[in-house]
């Protein structure tokens, strides 16, 4: 069936008339897209150098020579470091180097006297301390925070017939788990971390309690709108059989959304080790430890080792992560 | 009275994770000396006691110079925001193109192309090669977090906004193009088969048939992503970039507790407005979808 250009535009403008419009959402996507776009203007963005006038993408001289694996550093007669390639040297260096990672970098006594203390390890350490804490802080607070728990929805009738003042108290318990879910998330796990190694000192705790209550923040938020969009056959079922709220939560919610929770907690797991790692940059005990302080002693070279070794384990956290996801549930979409 | 049949019924894969992680934490416990040691502030309580009680009074006056923080806070909050749209900006973009060329969908076998027998070997041989080789790329890059390219950033070129945009446009372009391949493979191939049946050339078939369909959720989790930039757009003043965290850093640096609380609750109330903001964006998508 052909349509000549008038009618098939006609269809076209017919359709578009009839699409459904979302003014608030238009006019937030086109302030996203244009502050996307034109934030530059009002960034002090200096493409060149304040002083010397050179392109800011010059790489600094001082840079490459400092990223030249120590033991093959060499000056040449203009006074340069080179670099003078010696595999046997170069395996040494490495061997070294991620050695340190065994050491605690807190001491300063020489390498042979220093206690051990593997920077990987305390890193995996904390991220699976930090999630297991994060998902006992959100546990208490997922059903709170479904409405279709929270406001009985979930229940048969004779359950949802409520006094006034329980109604209005339900609502209010609600919108205040929602509330602390908001803060708990919205502040990064940094911040978190910074305000409690101010209290606490520079100690594992103060890290893991960083980390879990950010995440268990999402958690509780991916986690009570997945009881939110949950079928409410099986919930209304047991309550008609006589089964207390408490019953059915534990009976008809949990295990249902066990595998759907795990998936999640699997997901932020992976985040959490790479976000364990730059709790380092605060003095908290992990690979990131390493690398900034690398970074403050110019040691280039080092620098780059650790932040490979570090690499290593956030792909081998996402590897991990991603097989157990994808056993629990044939796919793996983080993005709903 | 819970039904004993449920609870039998409930040992299953789940249990056997639960267990396992359960030896996990037991061992993450072990490394870590089960915490010993798990209070040492150098100030002992009383510096725990004066960061805290501080936080009941934040200041506007600042105790280095006596006039007010007004100006450092709105500028430090602007460059904050600022930073984290400008990396959004480069990160859409480039994570759109690895989320394209990262997905199953887009390079789907199909008749057209297994006619021939240089479409069958790119097919058989070429494609997973590719997508393995691609989807390592965006893991490599998302497995440096941006604090550290924000370091070697500034080894690199030294200190300056830019590379603080870069820092945080790398990683979040790779994550982007991760999840966007996610949403582009999960979404319906219905419509984008129908077209390519009807004869419609391979970009026709993926910009019409499929993009528009993962267009609601990639579109949600951009705005969801945004929140994390700001986020991590924040957290680079901690290495020296303008954003609000070196104003924190600095005033607790100088144990100016109260300014330190100024900007944190400055921050927390930006932070949790732009996560209402684009909660309610989101929502709004998932109605028009």
């Amino acid at each position: 069936m052909a349509m000549n250009p008038a009618e098939r535009w006609q269809a076209v403008r017919s359709l578009r008339r009839d699409a459904p419009r979302d003014r608030f959402l238009q006019m937030g996507l086109l302030l996203f897209v244009g502050l996307c776009l034109g934030s530059w203007l009002f960034l002090d963005v200096d493409l060149r150098h304040p002083i010397t006038g050179k392109s800011r993408f010059a790489v600094k001289p001082t840079f490459l020579d400092d990223a030249i694996p120590f033991d093959l550093r060499h000056r040449d007669e203009a006074g340069d470091w080179r670099l003078v390639w010696d595999t046997g040297l170069f395996w040494r260096w490495l061997g070294r180097t991620v050695a340190e990672t065994g050491l605690d970098p807190f001491d300063l006594l020489p390498a042979e006297e220093r206690p051990r203390s593997n920077a990987l390890a305390d890193t995996l350490a904390l991220s699976v301390l930090a999630i297991v804490l994060a998902a006992l802080m959100s546990l208490p607070l997922i059903l709170p925070a479904a409405k279709n728990v929270a406001l009985l929805e979930a229940f048969l009738p004779a359950d949802r017939d409520v006094s006034r003042l329980e109604r209005t108290l339900r609502r209010l318990a609600f919108a205040a788990t929602r509330g602390l879910l908001v803060v708990m998330r919205s502040i990064p796990e940094f911040i978190w971390a910074f305000v409690f190694l101010i209290a606490f000192g520079p100690v594992a705790l103060a890290g893991i309690l960083a980390l879990a209550i950010h995440n268990g923040g999402i958690l509780g938020k991916l986690d009570s709108e997945c009881v939110e969009d949950m079928d409410l056959r099986a919930t209304r079922a047991l309550s008609a059989l006589g089964a207390s709220k408490n019953s059915v939560a534990l009976v008809g919610i949990g295990p249902r959304l066990m595998p759907q929770f795990l998936v999640y907690f699997f997901y932020r797991w992976e985040t959490c080790v790479r976000e364990t790692a730059i709790l380092g940059v605060l003095a908290i005990r992990s690979i990131g430890f390493h690398i900034d302080h690398a970074f403050a002693q110019f040691q280039y070279d080092r620098a780059i080792v650790f932040i490979l070794m570090n690499s290593l384990i956030v792909i081998g956290g996402d590897l991990v992560g991603t097989a157990v996801r994808r056993r629990i549930r044939g796919g793996g979409n983080l993005a709903a | 009275m819970i039904p004993s049949v449920a609870i039998r019924r409930t040992w299953g894969p789940t249990s056997t994770f639960l267990l396992a992680l359960g030896l996990a934490t037991f061992l993450a416990l072990w490394q870590l000396d089960f915490l010993g040691g798990s209070f040492s502030a150098p100030g002992g309580l009383s510096e725990f006691r004066r960061f805290f009680a501080a936080a009941l009074r934040p200041t506007m006056t600042s105790a280095n110079t006596g006039t007010s923080i007004l100006p450092d806070l709105r500028e430090a909050l602007g460059t904050t925001v600022f930073v984290a749209f400008a990396a959004m900006g480069l990160a859409l973009v480039v994570g759109f193109v690895f989320g394209c060329l990262a997905s199953e969908s887009l390079w789907e076998r199909d008749p057209v192309v297994m006619e021939t027998a240089v479409g069958r070997v790119a097919q058989r041989a070429l494609l997973p090669t590719w997508l393995v080789a691609i989807r390592a790329v965006m893991a490599f890059l998302r497995s440096i977090h941006e604090i550290f390219w924000a370091l070697l950033f500034t080894a690199l070129f030294g200190l300056s906004l830019v590379c603080g945009i870069l820092a945080l446009a790398i990683p979040y372009a790779a994550t982007l193009g991760r999840i966007y391949a996610e949403i582009i493979d999960e979404t319906p191939r219905d419509a984008a088969r129908a077209i390519r049946g009807a004869g419609g050339g391979r970009a026709a078939t993926f910009l019409v048939g499929l993009l528009p369909r993962a267009a609601g959720s990639i579109l949600s989790y951009s705005f969801y992503r945004f929140d994390c930039a700001l986020r991590s757009s924040s957290i680079l003043g901690f290495v020296g970039f303008t954003t609000i965290g070196l104003n924190i850093r600095t005033a607790a640096n100088y144990d100016h507790y109260q300014e330190v609380w100024t900007y944190l609750y400055a921050l927390f109330a930006l932070l949790v407005a732009t996560e209402v903001l684009s909660g309610a964006l989101r929502r709004r998508i998932a109605a028009w979808r």
